[in-house]
């Protein structure tokens, strides 16, 4: 079995452990947050610290969904842009990740949700909801592009 | 094969551009030379002047892909069938006056006297509209609100499930949006003529620095427009032009006009049959045609987009009642705009050029955007004619005095970049 393989089984049993088992109000009219409640399916996952996250935090839970969207959705939402979308800005990117990393608040945070993982892809993913959960959407979209990379997948 | 395609695709490109189109699918599209367009009711004098017809085989096809009041003269565009209806007996009183022999003028014109009761025009119009007026009505709004809500929340849920959008709540959102609000209900200030929208504002995790529209009044601004008060200029004007999209209902009238073409295109099915079977003896007829529609419907997306520009700086005239910050807001925007290439200046391109431009033609979005240069200088006539607007609804203006120079002077092109050696 690939590498590849195992992470996109990895990643997949996890979107179906934290299937929206539960409904919560709604944020914004229309808008239905996902819960994450931990199944037996989740067993499966290798790491205890990604199944904790899935299993024990909402907000993370809903990052590592909307991040696991933009990983593999090849779709794009209509609508009428302003402009044509630009190449992500990887010297902004970097920076902003540079930034983040600096800030001791989110450097425990990482370290408490990366604690256990020794998959580097894994590592990135999660580094990536996390970002995504703070609004860092600069420095995510840099790793996501990274793992497009690793993965090889085709966007 | 491929020496045979490669003969195809060029004997497709003429000399003037990569192809030879019907003038009307390239883009230069006629008037019906009924009326002079600009005397005539906005919507129903756009409907005129947008006349477009695609060449297929010998028959010439009339198109609804086409746009329109480019200067906004009014913000939001008819939405109910009534507003159509009065749209039409306008231009028949217009026509009257231009050309008393036209036969839809002398109808419109009856029509006007004998129908006080707007449900009876209605039902006249449906009876017996000649032709031209028919034509003029195909371009008007008719896709029902309902519907029109229904599409843009359908778009909108596929946001929503892809977790694309910020939630209101949560440790990040709520400070967010409690600034894009107040922005957004100082752009929608400016809106003072009656709408049918209950605009709904939502924050995008897109790490771009872009705003959408959907059908419906749904309006998407990126985080980083908010989140980055440098760049809070551009998002006036951002969330100014995607509330423009929405009022003049761009959206629903793509969708309605394609609808349309489809229709009018079908009319032409046994030449466009005819066409495809002369694929062998004469490839560039069928690139040609469809090249030709491609063309017109990108077109129709520029210049739905010119007009929002236009409509934006409207909105903003008005909404924000400060001629700095509307130009800061246009500048803003124009700052963000790709820089100009300067195309170096080349013989006649070569084979290869004129493929790889006919395969960029083929597969670029239809969702095209106007040039930089097209939208700035777009601006710099909006600009110039809030100059020449009433003194009622400008607090900044005293009546008679034209606008203070620093404020509206032209909006400079961001600066030309040359293309690098061999790029």
């Amino acid at each position: 079995m690939t590498r590849r393989f195992e992470f996109l089984l990895g990643v997949a049993f996890g979107l179906v452990a934290s299937a929206p088992s539960r409904a919560q109000a709604p944020a914004v009219p229309g808008i239905s947050r996902v819960s994450c409640e931990a199944k037996s399916t989740v067993t499966t996952l290798q790491s205890a610290r990604f199944k904790h996250a899935f299993a024990t935090s909402p907000e993370v839970c809903s990052s590592l969904n909307a991040v696991f969207s933009r990983l593999f959705s090849t779709s794009r939402p209509g609508g009428r842009k302003l402009e044509v979308d630009k190449a992500l800005n990887v010297a902004a990117a970097e920076q902003q990740r540079k930034a983040a990393h600096a800030d001791p608040g989110f450097r425990a945070e990482l370290d408490a949700l990366l604690a256990g993982e020794i998959d580097p892809l894994r590592q990135q993913f999660l580094e990536a909801a996390l970002l995504h959960d703070l609004g860092h959407f600069l420095a995510r979209d840099l790793l996501l592009q990274q793992l497009v990379a690793s993965l090889g997948l085709e966007k | 094969m491929t020496t045979a395609l490669t003969t195809a695709l060029l004997a497709a490109c003429g000399t003037d551009g990569p192809l030879r189109l019907p003038p009307s699918a390239a883009g230069l599209i006629s008037g019906t030379g009924l009326v002079t367009p600009s005397a005539l009711p906005t919507s129903a004098a756009a409907a005129l002047a947008g006349s477009a017809s695609v060449q297929i085989g010998r028959k010439q096809v009339e198109v609804a892909t086409v746009e329109l009041d480019p200067s906004c003269s009014r913000l939001v565009t008819p939405f109910e069938p009534s507003d159509n209806v009065s749209e039409l007996l306008a231009l028949g009183a217009t026509m009257a006056g231009q050309s008393a022999s036209d036969s839809a003028s002398e109808y419109l014109r009856n029509l006007g006297k004998s129908t006080p009761v707007m449900g009876r025009a209605a039902a006249d119009l449906k009876r017996g509209l000649p032709m031209s007026l028919r034509r003029a009505a195909l371009r008007m709004n008719w896709l029902p609100m309902s519907l029109e809500q229904m599409y843009g929340r359908r778009t909108l849920d596929e946001l929503q499930t892809g977790n694309r959008l910020m939630p209101r709540e949560g440790r990040y959102g709520v400070a967010q949006y409690r600034i894009a609000d107040a922005m957004f209900a100082q752009v929608l200030a400016g809106v003072k003529e009656p709408h049918p929208y209950k605009f709904e504002l939502f924050i995008s995790t897109d790490s771009s620095q872009n705003a959408k529209a959907y059908a419906g009044g749904y309006v998407v601004i990126d985080d980083a427009l908010i989140k980055q008060p440098e760049l809070h200029d551009k998002a006036y004007f951002a969330l100014a032009h995607e509330v423009a999209h929405v009022l003049q209902r761009h959206e629903t009238r793509a969708l309605q006009a394609r609808v349309i073409d489809s229709l009018a295109l079908s009319a032409g099915l046994p030449e466009l049959i005819k066409t495809i079977h002369q694929a062998h003896s004469e490839p560039a007829a069928v690139l040609r045609l469809v090249m030709g529609g491609k063309l017109m419907f990108e077109k129709h997306a520029e210049s739905q987009e010119l007009q929002s520009d236009s409509c934006a700086v409207r909105l903003l005239d008005l909404g924000l009642a400060n001629d700095q910050r509307l130009l800061a807001a246009v500048q803003g925007f124009v700052k963000s705009l790709p820089k100009q290439v300067v195309a170096p200046a080349q013989a006649k391109p070569n084979a290869i050029e004129e493929v790889t431009k006919l395969a960029d033609l083929v597969s670029r979005p239809v969702d095209a955007h106007p040039t930089t240069e097209a939208r700035v200088k777009n601006l710099g006539t909006m600009l110039a004619k809030l100059r020449e607007r009433p003194v009622n609804g400008n607090p900044t203006v005293k009546p008679g005095a034209p606008l203070s120079k620093p404020a509206l002077k032209p909006v400079p092109l961001p600066t030309l970049i040359k293309p690098k050696s061999g790029g």
